[in-house]
């Protein structure tokens, strides 16, 4: 009962209960005596009045807040999720090592030649033999794989093959 | 028409910083309030209110709107009054060295036709012995408390920020208030100085564990 008294005094007893607690408190002094006390608790509380905060305290705040945006905004800077500068510069040093590749292939793998004519001459006879060759070991790779796969078919179902034989 | 806090925050969001600034003039008053009151001193409220709003606006981008702005601040200012705090417990040497706080001085205080000085000096000291009274309770009993009598947050609104029943910020209260009042008494037994709420020396005047 006595632990409703501070909700009596702070307004957030319903009409009902307060109802109750005031026939209460009429019949129990005790009851009565410590309600006294809680507003008394709650008089010496009011010594302490409000105060206005420091007058720059808005500005201190403004001014934090403002550093913390722009470091936000820099630090999105810095780390955007796409990048088209490094993307171009990338591509860049791709073009350059497939250009380097080609260029060098002429050297390392045919005749030595200073001449820019031979050079392109040289690079473009590599890429040349170096594609013929990878065509026909692609297409033998085929047919190996597609003898293979008839073979195993025909094995599987002998009848389907023979008529068609 | 005056704005809501939920359109200030959507423009917040949106990159007007600017507008944090009528979100602050709103509620820099309870805010260094409830931080003065837990803290005890105007230099940590200061720091306290500047932390928290600092830290609503860092935290801007997770408010969720269905949740009412009020509360969401009020709990991040009660968290940064019981970090703070801790804070300070831990620099212990910094508490020592603390000064007192500066109240005005009582002679200042009496207006022409009011109080004498004596009466003033006494207030004062009233003054000063409940601000104690108020620090030496536990941090549990002293927010409600502190919400609900100096911001006058509902038992509602501080059972939300707090995330307790209403029933238990009741009880918080009622105990925190008996606890006020054995501290300045010296218990049941004690003499409140009722009556002389708001002036005088109250008899058996006690100050415990402070």
């Amino acid at each position: 009962m006595r632990k409703k008294l501070a909700g009596l005094l702070a307004g957030e007893c319903t009409p009902s209960e307060e109802l109750a607690l005031r026939r209460h408190l009429g019949d129990c002094p005790g009851c009565a005596g410590e309600l006294e006390k809680l507003e008394s608790v709650d008089g010496l509380l009011d010594l302490l009045e409000p105060e206005s905060p420091p007058p720059g305290l808005l500005n201190l705040v403004m001014e934090s807040v403002e550093k913390a945006s722009a470091n936000k905004r820099r630090a999105g800077r810095q780390r955007p999720a796409y990048r088209p500068a490094g993307l171009i510069k990338d591509i860049t040093v791709a073009a350059a090592a497939a250009l380097a590749v080609f260029w060098l292939g002429g050297n390392l793998c045919g005749p030595v030649t200073t001449s820019t004519q031979g050079r392109i001459s040289g690079a473009v006879t590599s890429y040349m033999q170096y594609t013929e060759a990878a065509v026909s070991l692609t297409s033998q790779a085929v047919s190996e794989i597609n003898s293979d796969l008839f073979s195993t078919a025909e094995k599987l179902n002998p009848a389907k093959y023979e008529t068609g034989k | 028409m005056p704005e809501t806090d939920e359109l200030i925050i959507h423009k917040i969001i949106q990159g007007d910083t600017g507008s944090f600034g009528r979100l602050v003039e709103r509620y820099q008053h309870q805010i260094y309030n409830l931080a003065l009151r837990m803290s005890g001193h105007r230099e940590d409220a200061r720091d306290i209110t500047q932390e928290t709003f600092i830290k609503v606006f860092n935290s801007l981008s997770a408010f969720r709107f269905e949740a009412g702005f009020k509360t969401w601040l009020y709990r991040i200012a009660s968290n940064s009054c019981l970090d703070y705090m801790r804070r300070l417990n831990r620099d212990s040497a910094r508490r020592i060295e603390r000064p007192p706080e500066d109240l005005p001085d009582p002679l200042e205080l009496v207006p022409a036709g009011g109080p004498g000085p004596e009466e003033s000096i006494i207030k004062r000291e009233s003054r000063e012995a409940v601000k104690k009274a108020l620090e030496s309770l536990p941090d549990a009993y002293r927010l409600p408390l502190v919400m609900h009598h100096y911001q006058g947050l509902s038992y509602r609104e501080i059972a939300s920020v707090l995330d307790i029943s209403e029933k238990t910020v009741g009880t918080r209260l009622y105990r925190a208030k008996k606890m006020l009042k054995d501290c300045l008494t010296g218990g049941d037994n004690g003499e409140m100085y009722a009556g002389e709420k708001k002036t005088g020396r109250p008899s058996g005047w006690r100050m415990h564990a402070l």
